[in-house]
């Protein structure tokens, strides 16, 4: 049996003692101590930085620059990823599209827009070698975009649907009422040579009516937003906005007959 | 080198022309670099260069236009040839009578564009015609500084 002696005995307990006292006192010391110091401690640490960064100015300086450089990279890396994300968007709906239609399509992308602005054309990364021809339709997933009006070998020249010379036979689709489209050079279209009691109204959907067989029947040319009467009390207008956006547009698919 | 140099701006300028920023495009009008780049010819080079120069850039244009006719090619050799033959009756030394020459000849430029537009059956309205008129040209006329600085500088 081991023996220890009481002395040693009596020192390890009161130790013991008061290591326990101190621990329990601490959790309760805690709080008050450093809130009592925290006031200091932050003016120290405030006086550790500024020296700190007095001392190692250029060093900081330095990664400041290479940050900079590294926070522009990602950056443009960003905005890099959230154009491919919205192209990649873009392709998936014409993909999706090209599939679900009936009709034979070429996808092309426009590189070149008009150099004036007395015409709305545009000019597309697809020609003869891929099977385009003047007078093809180009569509969206949104609707009419335009016509091919010159094709050469790898590029092609298209009027988009908003450039007053190209004319679309077009009808109301809720009422048939035939009228005629035009580009206004602006945002939205005309729809002409509609007779006095035409039975359109603001919210229609106008479609193409096939009769010009140029362009396929029953696709999208836009949606009514004005009903008026010509000069002449003849006859009514219908103002259209397009159901493509040709400002903006950036790809759009050839129907091959 | 002077001359190649010439040539590759009017390759860049065409080129900004065809792809011009769609925030840049103001009331669905844009500039005539272009046209400004002819009239810088004509200010800071010989009669030749600039006939030369308003043929290639007219070509430029009108390469991308559905157009079958050289119009803007007739149209910028005849806008050369005018502002020489103006440059006999008065001063054009001064920058700002050249910006201003600038206004009139894109001001006329577009007017005989949309007349021809008008003129071969196409419909557009009032309103649009005289904002591609008005604001077509002013925007052209604002932006003629740069283009006659980068001219200036090429040839000098």
């Amino acid at each position: 049996m081991l023996k220890l002696p009481r002395k040693t005995l009596i020192n390890f307990t009161v130790i013991l003692s008061a290591v326990l006292f101190l621990s329990y006192s601490l959790i309760h010391l805690k709080n008050p101590v450093q809130k009592t110091f925290k006031p200091q401690l932050s003016l120290v640490s405030l006086l550790k930085r500024e020296i700190g960064g007095l001392i190692f100015y250029h060093r900081n300086m330095v990664e400041n620059e290479r940050l900079r450089g590294a926070a522009e990279a990602l950056r443009s890396r960003l905005f890099d990823s959230r154009e491919i994300f919205l192209e990649n968007n873009r392709l998936k709906s014409m993909l999706g599209f090209k599939q679900r239609s009936p009709l034979r399509l070429v996808p092309a992308r426009i590189i070149a827009r008009s150099p004036d602005s007395w015409s709305s054309s545009a000019t597309i990364d697809k020609g003869k070698n891929n099977g385009i021809k003047r007078g093809m339709v180009l569509i969206s997933p949104q609707g009419l975009v335009g016509r091919v009006a010159e094709a050469s070998d790898n590029t092609s020249k298209i009027l988009l649907v908003n450039d007053p010379s190209l004319g679309v036979s077009a009808i109301v689709q809720r009422s048939r009422q035939e009228g005629l489209v035009n580009g206004t050079l602006g945002s939205n279209l005309i729809m002409r040579y509609l007779p006095k009691d035409a039975d359109i109204a603001v919210g229609d959907l106008v479609v193409t009516s096939g009769l010009s067989q140029i362009y396929p029947k029953g696709l999208l040319v836009g949606k009514v937003i004005n009903v008026g009467s010509d000069l002449s009390g003849l006859n009514r207008y219908a103002v259209i906005k397009p159901a493509v956006n040709c400002s903006a547009i950036e790809e759009a698919l050839v129907i091959i007959p | 080198m002077k001359k190649w140099l010439l040539l590759a701006t009017v390759m860049v300028l065409a080129l900004l022309q065809l792809s011009w920023p769609e925030f840049l495009v103001f009331f669905h009008t844009r500039p005539d670099l272009l046209l400004i780049f002819v009239i810088a010819a004509v200010f800071y080079l010989d009669l030749k260069s600039a006939l030369v120069f308003g043929v290639l850039c007219g070509l430029l244009k009108d390469v991308f236009l559905p157009q079958s006719f050289g119009i803007n090619t007739v149209l910028f050799i005849g806008w050369a040839g005018a502002i020489r033959l103006l440059g006999r009756q008065i001063s054009t030394e001064h920058d700002l009578i050249r910006y201003t020459i600038v206004l009139i000849v894109a001001f006329l430029n577009n007017i005989i564009i949309g007349l021809q537009t008008i003129n071969i059956g196409n419909y557009i309205p009032a309103g649009i015609f005289l904002r591609n008129l008005i604001v077509g040209a002013l925007y052209t006329a604002a932006l003629s500084p740069f283009v006659f600085k980068l001219a200036k500088k090429i040839t000098a």
